[in-house]
């Protein structure tokens, strides 16, 4: 991991943290390119459930996802503290759009708690651990598998 | 089960409890009534207790045996009587390890059904605070969501969503968690146990509960207890089912419903 610093046998990792509902989710800071405020979504017909549709970014198509739906969370009205996330995987570029982006966290390893497996829903799998961050729960999302999932993969090839 | 099906829909809620537990019971003490003085030794109908009596020729273990499974004294007489004193008894099929001794458990609500967890097994008890569990990502239903226990986050799963059969559930139990009142621990605080409200600590011999010997379904079903009108609760059996999935879950109208499909 780029971002890794070490200090000692206790890196440090930098996560981009952002809000769906009450929760607050953490991803790899390596993998955001950047984000956008929320813009003009084109509705693509026939996509995934959770695909809300396609930005123009600076000349390339970028599919953007509801975050909320995807994660099985209510759906809710974009408002001015809507963000999209863009994140970046072996070329693939994805749009994440979340209630809000917060800031970048540094999280020592040691603060990072394993999240167990509970039953057999896959979206727990994309739960990489969870961090107590001033009396909050920071939820770290595994975006490598997030990214490896068929649908995601899927969605957002073109 | 025909009077199980004739009060789904009708009953009230306390009513529709009564007949998801008697039908609970009703499951363990069918073999029992085999077992009766009265009743002839049917090899069929007593595969709960019987099948040690056959396979183990020594009298102390015949002897134990037979004290355990049926309170009749049959033709065994005094010197089997003398034989009870033997210490470790082998248990009978069913009784899980922490059972071998007279144990302790505690009884706890979970929507008006009493389940009891054994003290050996039991982790500790927290008050329920909505604020305090943090919702996790997915579809699953009965997972809360995570909550601090002794310095760790723990997964706490909805009781009531997984003991109860989910046309019984829809009926008795609401969405709103103002419900749950506390949360059980088990397996060393690794999973939480939302439920309604905790209750008396009882003492029980492992002959007063009545074993589930099979546990093809409902695997977190050690037995039930009638005195105390409880079902006891495998705390191993539940963790693993909570980590698995509930695939071998109760339910029979699921099950159909999948079927169907």
């Amino acid at each position: 991991m780029e971002e890794q610093e070490n200090t000692g046998h206790d890196p440090i990792t930098e996560w981009v943290t952002y809000r769906l509902g009450d929760e607050k989710y953490g991803i790899n800071v390596a993998m955001v390119r950047e984000v956008l405020k929320s813009t003009e979504i084109a509705p693509v017909p026939g996509a995934p459930y959770y695909v809300l549709g396609i930005i123009n970014l600076r000349g390339n198509v970028v599919t953007v996802i509801d975050t909320r739906t995807r994660f099985a969370l209510p759906p809710r009205e974009p408002d001015d503290a809507t963000r999209i996330v863009i994140i970046e995987r072996e070329g693939q570029v994805v749009g994440m759009m979340v209630d809000s982006v917060s800031e970048v966290a540094n999280l020592r390893e040691s603060e990072i708690e394993f999240a167990p497996n509970v039953g057999n829903d896959e979206s727990a799998r994309y739960i990489q651990g969870v961090s107590n961050q001033d009396d909050e729960l920071l939820i770290l999302i595994d975006l490598e598998k997030l990214f490896t999932s068929e649908e995601l993969t899927g969605s957002a090839a073109h | 089960m025909s009077d199980d099906k004739r009060h789904h829909g009708v009953v009230d809620q306390k009513d529709a409890l009564s007949v998801y537990f008697e039908a609970l019971l009703r499951e363990e003490v069918q073999p029992e009534a085999d077992t009766r003085p009265h009743a002839e030794p049917e090899p069929e109908t007593v595969p709960l207790m019987m099948p040690p009596v056959i396979a183990v020729p020594t009298i102390p273990q015949v002897e134990q045996v037979i004290e355990q499974a049926v309170e009749t004294p049959v033709e065994v007489g005094q010197q089997l009587e003398q034989e009870t004193r033997v210490p470790t008894p082998a248990l009978p099929e069913g009784v899980p390890d922490w059972a071998a001794l007279p144990f302790q458990a505690l009884l706890f609500k979970v929507s008006g059904l009493t389940l009891a967890v054994p003290l050996a097994e039991l982790s500790g008890v927290q008050e329920w605070h909505d604020s305090a569990v943090t919702p996790m990502l997915g579809r699953i239903e009965w997972y809360l969501g995570l909550m601090e226990y002794r310095g760790r986050q723990v997964p706490v799963v909805d009781t009531a969503q997984l003991v109860l059969p989910p046309d019984r559930f829809a009926s008795l139990v609401t969405e709103d968690k103002e419900r749950l009142g506390h949360v059980v621990f088990i397996q060393d605080g690794t999973w939480g146990l939302a439920c309604d409200s905790v209750e008396d600590v009882i003492s029980l011999n492992h002959d007063e509960v009545k074993w589930r010997s099979s546990r093809s379904k409902r695997r977190w079903l050690a037995g039930t207890v009638l005195e105390h009108m409880c079902a006891i609760i495998d705390p191993p059996a539940f963790a693993d089912m909570l980590r698995t999935g509930i695939a071998d879950l109760p339910d029979e109208p699921s099950e159909a419903a999948e079927t169907e499909h």
